[in-house]
């Protein structure tokens, strides 16, 4: 291209000529690209990836005329007229503003046109342009392409050439297509001709001559009408506008009834039959069609006593089970709609939902109570005892019949039937008022087409509160056949149990990412007898993903979904057609009955078949709204000024689609995932879907985000292909912008609740070579490195590695989840292992776990401390006592007694459930650490690790016994470091006695204790004392363990570092003489012991500030446990709060 | 809206159907079948605020006729 062609160059005026083309290519970044799909790839299309093909078309006779007339038979100005109106169609076609393309108004000049707004401009203008554009090229021309192309832009200046054949031109004078990939070429000799040259590997033929036609539509209407803005000018003929609304509407057909009477109507048929059950091995019920009526009336009948009337919202949270059925069942015989509220999604996000809903009644049950948030509605929980009255009243059939009464046929399409909770991009969840008459619309469409009546039924896995559940939530309902739900809480898990053998029913919806994980997870001769259809939605399918079902189950329906919630459930499918091989994406289809489908222009106007645009979608699905949020409904759901029906609205789906010359709708991927990267526009779901067509490839993700401080494209591929083999494989589909920088294989990809790909969790490219090795700090990371090694068939696995970036997958992760389990004893969710993605961040969770599952073990003999607290959590000073969450309430810190461990706070933790709460404990129960000597070494140390999690204060401290000395020591060293402190409590401990334990003082400590302990397992304190220390320790230890009081892995020298911690706190406590302290203390003392110490227990004399004392009924040695723990967690709430400090200082 | 938009410039109108449903369409095009003027024009989001104050119920008026009726 540039570079075989050379403008004539005058030295002298280079540089100034350089500067004017730098400015106009900056107007424009990016040269213009036709969106239009390349050809599907033949295997040898690497041959033919240069070739060069051509189509034509010839000036009508009439418009000749016209173009004749209006240039007076200038070829030049005929060619720029010409030009405009291509320039106007590349316009519509890109839905970009501006244009930048190749000029070639001569034989052999040729330079950039580029114009910043044609948009904008009128047709009249827009030719105005283009000669000023000629004229200043003529101007500045004077530079050789070659250097504009080598100093300007280092890539490629454009795409498309639009050149001039003049009479006595030779058009070969142009077989350049090195660069561009399409030359539109102009001929004004005799006849005008439109010739495109392109590259065949880029274009399909059809395309280029459709684009052909746009271009001699676009100048007709650009001459018949000057002053019109480009972007409305019409080049879509009458003809090809016609089959585009009539390919894009549904089939119309009438519905009647209401979707209770059609369940109704279901059950009068056989009652007998099951309607619903849990899957085998739940303990849920299951219930027959006259039961199922049965329940939902008697529950129907208390909603409306509770006042439940058409438009009344009620919350179900009720998870996948039996009732949730019945529930809705009974809304809407109430006339109300429902709001399902999955149990499983955060309690945060559920209270918004019940807030934004208002919801007047929520009905759950007893096993999913706690986990709802408080709202003001009626709670009924439909296994509760008060629920009994509902079950037993008289089999008198509901009838709907109150006042507010929308069960009769006029009213029910429009009435609302449920809310629905959508991710909006603010973050904040959006709710879809969906409508009966929607439902209805689709229930009605997907029973029929699914063939549901010839199904056993359907097997119902993901979340109710997920629209793509509603298909096998309702539609065997509608014919006789039976729901089977399963109530995992784990889609994944949930995913796995539908395929074990007994579970089979025929129709199953799920999103790909589900169906590869069946696929995994299936043998293929199982394969045939799995599902007789499987419905495909929720996410962009790619043909790869069926070839497995193609192959082992060739008699199973394979139908791809697409449907917005906004427009219930599904609205566009396409049913894969017996024994076609998919590359890519696969179709979305043709609209369902009643609905409308448009692929909209950047203009409003209709795109023509092959070129992408924004679907809007009308008809009977259009949802009322969005719930509470009028301005964004008016935003989302537009005039539809396509129909005919009056007063109709449209959804805009914010997806990009395009229509396939064969009738069928193709998805490309969200508007929002459109990104632009250097000032090209990318599709990333064209990328996807170029890596889908590589038989290496199993799922994808691109995603645009920063790789060390620059925005890179990053595909995430699973599947056998090599990153490298995958490299040169795009980069023979795709112009080299949208070659991805990084690829990073996974063993599968992470999905979120839904089973969509989870963006959020997909790893960070440097994460892909694991060369930071971490080895393992605790025993629980060390069991979790094994256990991970040994399922991802590692060598090794450090604490930081990436589970997904070592190939980890949902499937491996359950079997995490399960080995867990087993080995720890710890109940932990696959959520938390796709939050905590590193061994590091797991084995946190892990051990916050243990410390909160053992308050009850921690009691008792003092060996059982060091049993429970062996190796693993000895390493951190400070430790997480509550899961309060940080950053709502300043944290409270507690010392550890002279024991050493802070455990014993773990009632009174629990206790303050509004505050994060730390334990403090010794640095030297970890054996290979220091052992602090003094009140003041410990102090200064843990002051360190506090100020590391709590960097301003101010600080609340605690502690009893030794701990109580040790966080007044603290208060005293933050004072003299001019650092706040909100509180220093002390638990019952005065500074100057030692505490509790008394010391008999002719033995040392250790020996006192083991023949004080030694005493309840029957050894004899003589006989110990007569042992060196080693022997007397082992010969306690083997005792304890004997009797099952220490567990048998703790070791000796575990045990005898336990001691060594004991004693030297004992002696530590003893020595330490307080300093004096400016601020004010707060004693919270025993009013049962201790009276021969004053008041504050000599305290005054340190604490300047005074000493404010509160006094409790509780022994010293339960003062923070047992009972104990309720009643000061109470007395300390006053001095906690923000005002404490004046609270604390007024007496 | 083009590509390269982040922020719609045109200048809009407000406009309401039969059932009291407002909605938002450029001012220079002829309204949709079935569709009227409510009588505020500006930017995007001065036509979104508009609709926020005066669309307060969003049950189309025919539902909530029928529900007044029945209510009666």
């Amino acid at each position: 291209m540039l570079s075989t062609t050379t403008i004539p160059m005058y030295d002298r005026q280079a540089d100034e000529a350089l500067a004017y083309w730098r400015g106009e290519l900056e107007r424009v970044p990016a040269p213009t690209r036709l969106p239009l799909a390349a050809p599907a790839v033949a295997t040898d299309a690497r041959h033919d990836a240069a070739k060069v093909v051509s189509a034509e078309v010839s000036l009508p006779p009439d418009l000749l005329g016209i173009l004749a007339t209006v240039t007076r038979g200038s070829e030049r100005l005929a060619f720029v007229t010409v030009s405009a109106a291509a320039v106007a169609c590349f316009v519509r076609y890109t839905g970009e503003r501006g244009v930048r393309v190749g000029f070639r108004p001569g034989a052999s000049e040729i330079f950039p046109l580029v114009i910043e707004n044609a948009a904008a401009s009128t047709f009249r203008a827009l030719l105005e342009t283009l000669r000023q554009k000629l004229r200043d090229a003529a101007t500045h021309a004077r530079v050789s392409a070659e250097r504009l192309a080598k100093e300007i832009a280092p890539e490629q200046i454009f795409d498309i050439v639009l050149s001039s054949v003049r009479e006595g031109g030779d058009a070969s004078a142009h077989d350049d297509h090195s660069g561009h990939s399409l030359e539109l070429e102009i001929d004004t000799a005799g006849e005008c001709v439109l010739r495109a040259r392109f590259s065949a590997a880029r274009y399909e033929t059809g395309d280029i001559e459709r684009l052909l036609r746009h271009v001699v539509a676009a100048l007709r209407s650009g001459l018949g009408r000057p002053a019109t803005n480009v972007g409305a000018l019409s080049y879509v003929s009458a003809d090809e506008r016609a089959w585009l609304l009539s390919n894009g509407r549904g089939a119309s057909r009438e519905i009647e009834g209401t979707l209770v009477e059609r369940i109704e109507r279901a059950a009068a048929l056989d009652g007998a039959r099951v309607a619903v059950a849990a899957a085998a091995g739940a303990s849920g019920a299951r219930y027959t069609y006259a039961e199922l009526k049965r329940r939902s009336d008697a529950l129907a009948r208390h909603l409306r006593a509770l006042g439940v009337g058409a438009e009344t919202r009620v919350a179900i949270c009720l998870g996948r089970t039996p009732d949730f059925i019945t529930a809705a069942l009974a809304v809407w015989k109430a006339g109300g709609a429902y709001v399902p509220l999955d149990p499983e999604q955060p309690a945060a996000r559920l209270s918004a939902m019940i807030e934004d809903a208002g919801t007047a009644v929520v009905l759950t049950c007893e096993a999913l109570r706690e986990r709802l948030p408080a709202h003001w509605g009626v709670e009924v929980s439909l296994d509760g005892a008060e629920a009994e009255h509902i079950w037993n009243e008289r089999d008198a059939p509901f009838e709907s019949t109150t006042a507010a009464d929308t069960s009769t046929p006029a009213a029910a399409a429009d009435a609302l039937a449920y809310v629905l909770y959508t991710s909006g991009s603010t973050g904040k969840p959006k709710g879809v008022m969906v409508t009966h008459g929607g439902l209805l619309n689709y229930l009605e469409w997907a029973t029929e087409t699914y063939g549901v009546a010839a199904c056993t039924g359907a097997l119902v896995h993901t979340s109710v509160g997920f629209d793509l559940t509603l298909t096998g939530l309702l539609t065997p309902l509608l014919c006789g056949r039976t729901v089977t739900l399963i109530d995992e809480t784990d889609a994944a898990s949930a995913i796995t149990r539908a395929v074990e053998p007994g579970e089979g029913a025929s129709l199953l919806k799920l999103t790909p990412a589900h169906l590869e994980l069946v696929e995994n997870c299936l043998a293929p001769e199982r394969a045939a007898a799995f599902a007789k259809i499987l419905v495909i939605g929720g996410e962009a399918l790619t043909g790869d993903k069926l070839e497995f079902w193609q192959r082992h189950a060739p008699e199973t329906r394979l139908i791809n979904e697409y449907g917005p919630t906004e427009t219930v459930v599904g609205c566009c499918v396409y049913e894969v057609p017996a024994g076609e091989a998919i590359g890519g994406a696969v179709a979305i289809g043709r609209p369902i009955a009643n609905t409308e489908l448009y692929v909209v222009d950047a203009c409003g106007e209709l795109c023509p078949v092959g070129v992408p645009g924004e679907l809007y979608i009308g008809g009977a699905g259009v949802a009322r709204g969005y719930l509470n949020r009028p301005e964004l409904t008016a935003e989302k759901f537009i005039p539809d000024s396509f129909s005919t029906k009056p007063g109709a609205r449209l959804y805009r789906t914010g997806d990009v689609a395009r229509w396939r010359a064969d009738g069928q709708l193709e998805f490309l991927g969200r508007r929002d995932e459109q990104v632009k990267l250097r000032g090209y526009r990318i599709e990333l779901g064209e990328i996807e879907a170029t890596l889908a067509g590589h038989g290496g490839v199993r799922g994808c993700a691109v995603m645009l985000r920063e790789v060390a401080g620059t925005p890179a494209l990053v595909a995430y591929v699973t599947g056998e292909a090599e990153a490298d083999e995958l490299k040169d494989y795009l980069a023979r589909q795709l112009p080299s912008y949208m070659l991805p920088q990084h690829i990073v294989r996974l063993e599968a990809l992470p999905l979120t609740a839904n089973g969509k790909v989870d963006r959020k969790a997909l790893p960070a490219p440097e994460a892909e070579r694991c060369d930071r090795y971490v080895a393992p700090r605790t025993a629980v990371e060390e069991i979790l490195c094994a256990m991970w090694a040994e399922l991802l068939m590692r060598e090794r696995v450090g604490v930081e590695d990436n589970f997904f970036a070592l190939g980890g997958h949902s499937l491996l992760a359950a079997q995490v989840v399960s080995r867990i389990r087993a080995t720890l004893g710890l109940d932990v969710s696959l959520r938390v292992l796709f939050e905590r993605l590193t061994v590091a961040a797991l084995a946190e969770e892990l051990e916050q776990q243990m410390r909160e599952s053992e308050p009850e073990t921690i009691i008792g003999d003092l060996s059982e401390y060091v049993s429970a607290h062996a190796s693993a959590q000895l390493d951190a000073c400070l430790v997480p006592l509550s899961q309060q969450a940080s950053g709502v309430a300043l944290p409270l810190f507690c010392v550890h007694p002279a024991s050493g461990l802070a455990h014993l706070y773990v009632e009174l933790a629990a206790n303050l459930p509004e505050r994060p709460f730390y334990g403090l404990q010794s640095h030297g129960l970890s054996p290979a650490r220091a052992l602090d000597t003094t009140v003041e070494a410990m102090a200064e140390r843990y002051l360190s690790e506090v100020m590391r999690r709590e960097a301003t204060g101010p600080y609340f401290l605690a502690g009893w016994s030794l701990g109580g000395k040790v966080a007044f020591e603290m208060a005293r060293q933050l004072e003299r470091a001019g650092r706040p402190v909100g509180l220093v409590a002390i638990f019952d401990t005065a500074p100057e006695l030692p505490p509790v334990l008394e010391i008999h003082s002719e033995l040392t400590w250790e020996e006192d204790y083991l023949t004080r302990s030694g005493a309840t397992l029957g050894l004899d304190a003589d006989e110990l004392l007569a042992l060196d220390k080693e022997t007397r320790i082992k010969r306690y230890l083997d005792a304890a363990q004997a009797a099952g009081h220490v567990p048998a892995e703790v070791s000796r020298e575990q045990f005898a570092r336990f001691l060594e911690v004991y004693a030297t706190n004992e002696a530590a406590s003893r020595a330490y003489r307080p300093q004096g302290y400016a601020g004010r203390v707060v004693l919270f003392r025993s009013s049962a012991e201790h009276e021969d110490l004053n008041d504050s227990y000599g305290w005054e004399r340190y604490a300047l500030g005074g000493v404010e004392v509160v006094r409790l009924a509780a022994t010293h040695g339960q003062f923070v446990q047992g009972t104990s723990a309720h009643a000061l967690a109470d007395a300390m709430r006053p001095f906690l709060h923000p005002g404490a400090r004046s609270h604390a200082g007024r007496k | 809206m083009f590509s390269d938009e982040n922020e719609d410039t045109r200048t809009y109108k407000v406009v309401v159907n039969h059932e009291e449903q407002y909605s938002i369409w450029p001012a220079d095009r002829e309204n949709a079948l079935g569709w009227s003027d409510a009588g505020k024009s500006g930017t995007k989001q001065e036509c979104l605020d508009y609709i926020k104050e005066v669309w307060t119920d969003m049950r189309p008026l025919s539902l909530r006729k029928h529900m007044e009726s029945a209510a009666a």
